[in-house]
């Protein structure tokens, strides 16, 4: 049932204005405004609960003149991926408070940290592929700012690479929208099925799609952009990266599949289209961790790790399970709060120390035990680890990989490849987080078995610590008591699965 | 037959609070880290004596925890666990109180003590537990956290040994969920209070029981899979080693119980290949266990390998599939639990006293460390299989049950004997190990300083940690002499599986 609200609209544009009200802000402010904003947008996020949860759709729609409308729309997906976002958002915006405060160029990043953030609330609450295409670039041009924010040569490096692909995934995409309004006349994005039954260029419009968003979710082979740009942002915008904007990829996918296809209409007659794309997930999983234990630098191995995860995702709504899509967007919430936890960790050890090898960062857990209590906290739930929220949305990808293997769409064997690669991955996970969170605390001395480094303490401040304290306390509340989001991922899944 | 109580809850609740206050109890009674984990334990140790009249009354205690997990956590607590439950606990007093003694000088006394409790958590919720979901849950942190206990000494040694130990320990847990995950999609239950899940006929049932098998037998530290064994004890603390090899590898025999017996049932696994296969491991366990053991020439190593060869002894008890069988297995993790927590309290103590590791320095040690040489000897006489002590019984019981598999028609006559066989060896072969060691103790001198060994007065630690050796080693000979409690328990428990 579609509602006549504000809200959505608010929600997009309320951070892309308040940039207008910027130059008023004191300079030693700007991030403090920005922390404002982003919470006054949760705020306003918030509110849209009362009316979701009673099962009614937000609608808002604004005539342009173009023949498209601009629509903004909130649907429990979009609010579910929407509050994860914002959420998140506000944290590293506080967060960024202290850890920017040695940087350079603060207007600049302010400005597009916040139409980063009306784009990424465009992606989620938007209506049909037009307005999304338009916050799509919006989100991918904005974020790559943030990327060239250190101006070194390898932030130079890494930013093009970001823009060029982001942009040309963004081109594909254009392509698969207008073929889509082409032949349906609609680019709605809450119908289930908007019609393309039977037309031949339903692969085309399918891989455009999957091209365009699979770029932003860095799917192999897409994924070539992540490493080098996640690990060169500031810290408070690698954990935006790599929590929030890589799951505007993940959200399209999901969009693109059971919207823009359908369930029914791919289990149906595309099967040839969905597993290619389940394969590539499990390659980019393997590939992700594979990659990750080979690195020495802790934001790369967190990036990489980030390429794995999105794997998960994306593998969670390729198996065409109610199981499989609870697992892949529980895991969309999880993946946020874990990696911007690390991120946020991993900012806090070089902004004290200096270090970023992970072999200096050994007896971190001495100099500064609650940065590094949350980094293992956070470590062991991305390896899955019970009681930790990704032990939660690994089982449930595991029982979808199963039920998948039940459901007879898929040749039966590859619900149990689907299996073994979550289990290989989170081998591969213990691998590489199991020496760091060793290592962190417990640093062998030579040969007197005490620890070697002096055990000053070098503990991030209140202001750094209390984001990434909290969203700590979410991985392990969470993973004891997953109701909260359970409730809304069964809920979607009972809309694509009647 | 069902009954509510909250004593499972109580019993794990007593060391999950400890774990968590005791940074703080530390503060407020300087140095009383390790008192008050002693006695914590003895106040859980109640909560699961007070369980007994119910048990005894033939009532299986639950008690659901609904937090919003798929499956929420699950208690109920048969005989079986009870069984189990109650050995682990008692033995877990009685070692916390001598670390008290023995963990005196220790490094990070409150590391320890807190990771302690949080095994013992893990532990009693493995035996508690009344699914697959919940056992598993409580499993990996019985891994997780007891690696702290064998990495607490922090040199490169110990941290290589440990690292082994949580690699296995994590990779076996994995495979463990692989089944259960199975078991859970094929049968769809994975609740205890079903006997045999209804797995007959599928064609996942021998990957579903290997699975199970390896996951539980990394922890039981069964052939192929004890690596961990030797390369963790020698560095870890013998407190910690007493837990480990008297305690927590039971957690993986009583696993390999509940598969052989809950979730396959004993008529599915008659004449299976499987079983077959199985006793057969346990046999090699036995026979490998106690050849290596001959060969070391370190203390806690021969202790680490005779636990190999000693956990064969349940596994084959389980695998004969006979009632005595079970009944000899069940029997023998109560009383190896009693007898190796001696020996390694012994061991410790005289590593403690002397500073020495290596057998041939324990020449004479009798005269120096008379208590707590006897209570060796009194372990090891049981260990060897020698009347009138518990380790007879146990050993009795096993050698009975195999002639009753072969009449019962589980097993051809030539395995029967086989087994038999092994087991008379392996107690010849025990005696070839133990026996150089309390010869050695009590009648040859050490060349080097017989001459003051007479004038340095008795070694013996101080009663703090010579109580829980006595009683222990009391206990051996009062369990041979009166073995009826335990020996009716098992009892009950192989009448209920068959």
């Amino acid at each position: 049932m579609l509602v006549h609200s504000y809200l959505p609209l608010l929600a997009v544009m309320f951070p892309i204005v308040a940039i207008v009200f910027r130059p008023f802000v004191e300079k030693n402010r700007y991030y403090h405004y920005t922390f404002i904003i982003s919470f006054v947008t949760m705020v306003i996020v918030l509110f849209m609960y009362p009316v979701i949860n009673a099962g009614s759709v937000l609608n808002m729609s604004l005539d342009t003149g173009l023949g498209f409308n601009f629509v903004f729309r909130a649907d429990l997906l979009g609010f579910f991926v929407g509050i994860i976002s914002i959420i998140l958002w506000t944290l590293s915006s506080l967060y960024a408070i202290e850890y920017m405060t040695e940087s350079h160029a603060h207007g600049r990043y302010n400005i597009f940290s916040l139409l980063t953030l009306g784009g990424m609330m465009g992606v989620v609450f938007t209506g049909n592929l037009f307005t999304l295409y338009i916050f799509f670039e919006l989100l991918s041009v904005a974020s790559a700012i943030l990327v060239f924010h250190e101006e070194t040569p390898d932030a130079m490096k890494a930013g093009f690479k970001y823009l060029f692909l982001g942009i040309a995934g963004g081109l594909v995409l254009l392509f698969g929208i207008i073929m889509t309004y082409e032949i349906t006349g609609t680019g709605d994005l809450t119908m289930i099925g908007i019609g393309l039954q039977g037309s031949k260029w339903t692969p085309l419009i399918f891989w455009s799609f999957i091209i365009g968003f699979g770029v932003k979710a860095g799917i192999f082979p897409l994924h070539i952009w992540l490493p080098s740009a996640h690990p060169v942002a500031p810290s408070p915008a690698s954990a935006l990266l790599s929590g929030v904007m890589l799951k505007a990829g993940a959200y399209g996918i999901f969009k693109t599949v059971y919207n823009i296809i359908g369930y029914t209409d791919m289990a149906k007659s595309h099967m040839g289209l969905i597993l290619p794309l389940l394969i590539l997930s499990l390659i980019t999983i393997l590939l992700g961790s594979a990659c990750a234990i080979t690195q020495t630098e802790i934001k790369k191995m967190l990036a990489y790790s980030s390429i794995s995860q999105i794997g998960y995702v994306v593998m969670g709504i390729c198996l065409l399970s109610p199981t499989g899509i609870v697992g892949g967007l529980l895991h969309i919430f999880a993946h946020a709060i874990m990696k911007g936890t690390l991120f946020m960790c991993a900012g806090a050890f070089i902004y004290k120390t200096g270090l970023r090898d992970l072999e200096d960062l050994k007896g971190i857990g001495k100099r500064m035990p609650f940065t590094a209590a949350c980094f293992s906290i956070c470590a062991f739930s991305m390896i899955g680890l019970p009681p930790f929220i990704g032990f939660i949305s690994k089982w449930f990808l595991a029982i979808g990989s199963l039920e998948t293997m039940k459901m007879g769409n898929y040749w039966a064997p590859v619900g149990l490849i689907s299996l073994l690669t979550l289990l290989l991955s989170s081998l591969l996970n213990l691998i590489y987080y199991g020496p760091v969170v060793i290592g962190a605390w417990m640093h062998g001395g030579e040969e007197s078995g005490h620890v070697s480094v002096p055990a000053q303490n070098d503990e991030a401040n209140r202001i750094m610590l209390g984001p990434m304290i909290l969203l700590s306390i979410a991985v392990l509340f969470f993973g004891i008591s997953p109701r909260l989001p359970l409730k809304f991922v069964r809920e979607i899944s009972n809309i694509f699965f009647p | 037959m069902n009954q509510q109580s909250i004593l499972p809850i109580f019993a794990i609740a007593f060391p999950l609070i400890g774990a968590v206050s005791i940074r703080w109890i530390d503060k407020t009674f300087v140095g009383q880290a390790s008192r008050f984990t002693a006695f914590i334990t003895l106040a859980s140790a109640i909560s699961v004596a007070a369980m007994y009249p119910h048990i005894n009354a033939g009532k299986i205690l639950v008690y659901t925890l609904s937090t919003g997990l798929p499956l929420g956590i699950f208690f109920r607590v048969d005989t079986l666990g009870f069984f189990v439950g109650i050995i682990s606990i008692c033995i877990w007093m009685l070692v916390s109180f001598y670390s008290v003694g023995f963990m005196k000088d220790a490094n990070s006394p409150v590391r320890y003590n807190a990771f302690s409790l949080l095994t013992l958590v893990g532990m009693l919720g493995v035996v508690f537990s009344g699914d697959l979901f919940s056992l598993y849950i409580f499993f990996e942190l019985l891994s997780v956290a007891s690696f702290m206990l064998m990495a607490h000494k922090q040199t490169r040694v110990a941290l290589k040994g440990a690292i082994i130990y949580i690699f296995m320990g994590i990779s076996g847990g994995l495979i463990l969920l692989f089944s259960i995950i199975l078991t859970y999609s094929m049968a769809g239950t994975i609740n205890f209070s079903i006997i045999g899940f209804g797995l007959k006929g599928s064609p996942f049932l021998p990957i579903i029981f290997t699975g199970y098998i390896i996951g539980f037998g990394v922890k039981a530290g069964i052939f192929p899979l004890h690596f961990w064994m030797p390369s963790a004890y020698p560095e870890a603390p013998t407190c910690a080693v007493a837990l480990s090899s008297g305690v927590m590898i039971k957690a993986g025999a009583y696993g390999i119980i509940r598969t052989v017996y809950g979730i396959m049932g004993s008529g599915l696994m008659k004449g299976s290949l499987l079983t077959t296969a199985l006793l057969f491991i346990a046999l090699i366990s036995i026979f490998v266990g106690s050849a290596a053991a001959i060969n070391q020439t370190e203390i806690k190593r021969l202790l680490g390998y005779s636990s190999v060869s000693q956990i064969g002894y349940i596994i084959l008890g389980v695998t004969l599939l006979s009632p005595t069988g079970l009944q000899g297995g069940l029997v023998h993790i109560f009383n190896h639990a009693i007898i190796k927590a001696a020996l390694f309290m012994c061991a410790g103590a005289m590593i403690q006293q002397t500073g020495r590791r290596y057998l041939k320095e324990f020449k004479g040690i009798g005269h120096k460390m008379p208590v707590v040489t006897f209570c060796f000897t009194f372990a090891a006489l049981s260990m060897i299989g020698l009347p009138p002590f518990n380790g007879f019984i146990s050993k009795w019981f096993l050698a009975i049950g195999a002639l009753e598999a072969v009449k019962i028609g589980s097993y051809s006559q030539w395995i029967g004997i086989l087994a038999v066989g092994i087991l008379i060896l392996s107690s010849f072969m025990n005696l070839v190990y133990y026996g150089p060691v309390v010869y050695g103790a009590w009648f040859e001198r050490e060349k080097a300083d017989s001459g003051s060994s007479e004038t340095q007065g008795s070694l013996d630690p101080g009663t703090d940690m010579l109580i829980p050796i006595l009683i222990l080693a009391m206990a051996t000979l009062a369990f041979g002499l009166m073995p009826g409690w335990p020996l009716n328990i098992a009892r009950k428990i192989s009448e209920a599986m068959f």
